[in-house]
This record gives structure tokens, sequence and C-alpha cells, in this order.
């Protein structure tokens, strides 16, 4: 009996876990709760245009290009890897092999202000002690994302949803809802998925991928 | 009687025993602990990256439901069926710590720009253990209180990379301050009313919100007067003089007009320079981005870029 409420359980869990990992595949946040089979799937988007919103990416105060994470050389410009570049004996990778070069972290936007204009970058060097307007340890010359990178909009938001994972029995054919609660519900059955959602209650078609288009997000 | 938050959830739990750096399962989970008791449902991130909890609780939205209720159904009073409360947690734990004069305690704790997003349904929650309080800040809350009584301390480099460690939380007498800001509207049971009130549900209360805490980033995390940029090692002896600083200023501040066409310009053009490298530093660039797609960047999934990066 033990035995089999054991399996029991982790069958629930891999079924469960099967579902969590694909929403999150798929570029959701995934948040669970311990103390049920609910899960809330939340991503942040521009408010304007719906693209994702990365915090985590930064941008250059004076032009808004992220940091495209390469070196810059210090003397013909040229752009290398930061993780190729051969550890601390850095060497210029363009053709010219500048001699006496640095690498430097900066903007690659042609037409940056830091770019264009030779007082600006001059400032930028100063400040930065040479290292470049992305270097992460002087200046505060870039932002955590402040501009939508598909539209410009500056506003954010998180869309979010609940979604109730149900494990069914191969005769059950109840379909429990509650959507006075929660938004959406997730019904495995056979290894096969029953979406439904606060809009549309009438689905009856057990599938065999989960169609995150089906899911109410707001 | 009386709603008591928090409570203490973890009787059997002397938190002094615990090593500060393994604290924060515990920390976390009180937290959730004394919501879920109010009456949230309470969700934790599968991966430890931004939000720290998403809580989420259902109420009538004329006010008949209790700070410690959550409904499953229609509003028993007025027959309304519920609306839903989602709330974006950063939760930070701290012991108090004595000042120097004595005269109190202060509770440091550190914020990035990156959890300052224009959401307003974001919320700060300082734990006290020692005290066992909860400070409960809505986003644009805190940054008022901070640009107001810490002024520049959004602008300052520190802040830019992450390890600004504030101290301007005090616990003096039994009381908290802001410097001398009183913050007993933050405190347990009327931080939970904050945290509760559906105003911020209202799209249009939302957007404005949202708009406020916009130009607060604005105003002050591309703000230069504040940072190194300016003051160098030493505000007596400034890196640059200040005809340099507001061309630096202003030239920052031109990005603030530009319109959805100077963006796509921005990704289409930087693609190309991206797009002209070797396949290699393509690959490398590419790969720090969740989707390169996005940034019209072509890369080779195959290439493999297992080398460390350098050092500054």
């Amino acid at each position: 009996m033990m035995k089999k409420r054991t399996m029991n359980k982790n069958k629930k869990n891999k079924l469960i876990n099967d579902v969590v990992f694909k929403l999150e595949s798929e570029g959701f946040e995934v948040f669970i709760d311990k103390i049920s089979d609910v899960v809330t799937i939340a991503k942040n988007i521009c408010i304007s245009c719906s693209s994702k919103w990365h915090a985590d990416y930064n941008q250059c105060i004076f032009c808004g290009s992220v940091n495209y994470q390469l070196y810059s050389c210090s003397k013909c410009k040229s752009l290398s890897s930061i993780t190729n570049s051969g550890g601390k004996k850095w060497k210029c990778q363009s053709d010219l092999n500048c001699k006496d070069a640095k690498p430097m972290k900066n903007c690659i936007n042609k037409n940056c202000p830091t770019n264009l204009d030779d007082e600006i970058k001059n400032i930028v060097d100063q400040v930065t002690d040479s290292k470049g307007l992305f270097s992460s340890k002087k200046g505060g010359l870039f932002v955590s994302q402040l501009w939508c990178l598909n539209c410009g909009n500056d506003l954010d938001k998180f869309i979010s949803s609940q979604i109730v994972i149900k494990i069914q029995d191969s005769a059950d054919n109840l379909l429990e809802t509650n959507f006075k609660i929660f938004d959406n519900y997730i019904f495995v059955k056979d290894n096969k998925f029953l979406i439904l959602n606060k809009e549309n209650q009438k689905n009856s078609n057990y599938e065999k991928n989960i169609d995150i288009n089906l899911l109410y997000l707001i | 009687m009386a709603l008591k938050f928090p409570i203490n959830v973890f009787p059997s739990v002397d938190p002094t025993k615990y090593h500060k750096y393994k604290k924060v399962v515990y920390s976390e989970e009180y937290v959730a602990q004394n919501f879920r008791e109010a009456g949230w449902f309470v969700f934790e991130p599968l991966q430890d990256q931004g939000v720290d909890r998403i809580i989420v609780k259902y109420v009538c939205k004329k006010g008949h439901t209790k700070l410690n209720e959550s409904l499953t159904d229609d509003c028993p009073e007025c027959k309304e069926p519920p609306i839903k409360i989602t709330r974006f947690l950063q939760i930070k734990t701290r012991k108090i710590v004595l000042e120097k004069n004595k005269k109190g305690h202060y509770l440091g704790h550190t914020f990035k720009p990156k959890d300052f997003l224009t959401d307003p349904r974001i919320f700060f929650l300082l734990f006290s253990d020692k005290t066992n309080d909860f400070l409960i800040f809505p986003v644009l809350d805190y940054m008022a209180l901070m640009t107001e009584k810490n002024q520049g301390y959004f602008s300052t480099t520190d802040f830019k990379q992450g390890n600004k460690k504030n101290n301007s939380i005090k616990f003096i007498n039994g009381k908290w301050f802001m410097n001398k800001s009183n913050l007993d509207d933050y405190l347990n049971c009327k931080g939970l009313e904050k945290i509760t009130d559906i105003n911020l549900e209202n799209e249009s209360e939302f957007i404005k919100k949202s708009k406020d805490i916009r130009d607060k980033k604005i105003s002050e995390f591309i703000n230069l007067k504040y940072t190194k940029t300016y003051f160098g090692e030493s505000k007596k002896n400034p890196t640059i003089n200040e005809e340099e600083f507001n061309k630096f200023k202003n030239s920052a501040n031109q990005l603030r007009s530009k319109k959805k066409s100077y963006f796509e310009n921005l990704i289409n053009t930087n693609a190309e320079i991206i797009n002209s490298l070797d396949e290699r530093t393509q690959t490398s660039s590419a790969k720090y981005f969740e989707d390169p797609k996005e940034l019209k960047l072509n890369f080779n999934e195959d290439l493999s870029d297992d080398e460390e990066e350098n050092d500054e």
C-alpha cells in the first residue's frame, strides 16, 4: 500500500513537472505553490507592443543600445569576443594586430554620441579609466533596460495567470473547475493535455501537446 | 479581535542561530507563511531570478473582504464576483544593527536598478527578524521616500552597480523611520492594507503610477550629477567640470524624445555590425541574450563558447 502511494506521488510529480517545465521552456517565469497544484506563469513585457522586457539587459544612456558583450580595441575599434579572447593576454583580433591596444567595453553604435563626439568620448574614457562605457566598475553610464528594444516605449508591466494542473485517471471524465478564482486548468490524462480557460470553458479535446496559446493571460 | 500581522509562524526557530548566508530560505518562507495566514496564495519562483514571490488573493471589489480573508466564490454580502489582486514581492531580511552613536538600530538593505520596473504592483518587503516587523513599500512609495530623504541615492555609481547598501531605515525607541520620516504607514498591518489596496487593479490608476515610476527612473537613474562621473573620487575634486558635465547630461537627455522608428533603426544597424563579424564572435555576443532573434542577431547554436570571461 505504502509502495503504491509513493509510486502514485512520484508519477503525479513527474506529470506536473512535465507541464511546469514546458511552460518555462516557452519563455515564462514559472512560480509554484508548495501547498497546491496551482502554478503562476508570468512575463515582464512592454506595455505598448508586448515585447519581452529584459531587466537583465543594460542599455547605453546616450543612445539606448544594449550591451552586446564584446570588446572593442582601443586603437582600431575592431570588435572581439569577451569569452574567446585569450584570457588576460588579450590581443587585438583585427588584421592590424594593434600594438599596446587595450580591450574596452564600449557602445557598438557608430552613431552614439560616445563614438561621434570626441569631447564626450574623451570624458567616457576619463571617467571609466579607459575601460569603456559598459565597464561595470566605473562611470554608471548604462542602465538596466529602460526603453523597449522593439518600440522605444518606457513602460513595462507583468502579465500573469494561475494554472491549476489536474492529473486525471484514465476513467475520470469529470472536469472540476472554479473559474471564479482560477484562470486556467490543464487536465493531464494518459500523457495528453486538455486546456480550459475562463474565456473558453468548452474545449473537450485532449491533445498530445500543450498549446500555450490556449492559456488566458492578463 | 484585531488582526495580528505578522505572527511568529515558526515558534521553534531562534533566527539568531542562523548564519546570515543560510537564512534566506527560512526568512522568505516565514514571510510566505504569514501571507498564507492572511488568505493569500503564495507562489515561489522555479528559478531564483527576479521576483521573490508572487502573491494572489481574491476579494470583493466593494470592500467586504477582511484583510485576512480570501474569497473562493461570489461575495457572500453583496453577491458580486471576486476580483483578483496580484502582487510581485521583493523580500529583504536583515538583522538590525546598533548605530555607532548608539541612538538606535539601522536595517541595511540593497536593491538593484533592475528591481525597479514600472509595474506599480511590485512591493518591497523588509523583514526585521529581531523585532518581527514587516515594512511593506509599494515600489513607487519607496522611490518617493528615497528621493526625498536620500537625495541622489539612485544616481550614485554604487547603486547603478547594484551594491549600494542603504542604511537609512532606522529603528529608534520602538519606532521605524527613514531619516526623520515615520514609517508607521508601511509597518505590519498598515503595510498589509497597502498591499491589499484594490485601486491598483484600476487601469487608469495603474498607468498613472506606472508613469510616475518611469519619471522617477528617468530623472534619477540617468542623472549623472551624483556619480563618480561628475565627482570623481571626491566631491571637492570632480573628474569633469560643470560645462563638460552639462554637455554630457544634455546628450544623455536627448534619448527621452526618440520615437519607435529610432529604436527600430538602432536594432537594425547594430545587428548589421554584429552580423558582419566572424561566426564565433557573432555567437559569443548572441549567447548572452535570451532571444538573439529579437535583436536580429545571427548565431550558430552548434558553436561552443565555454571559455571564461576576463576579469576587468
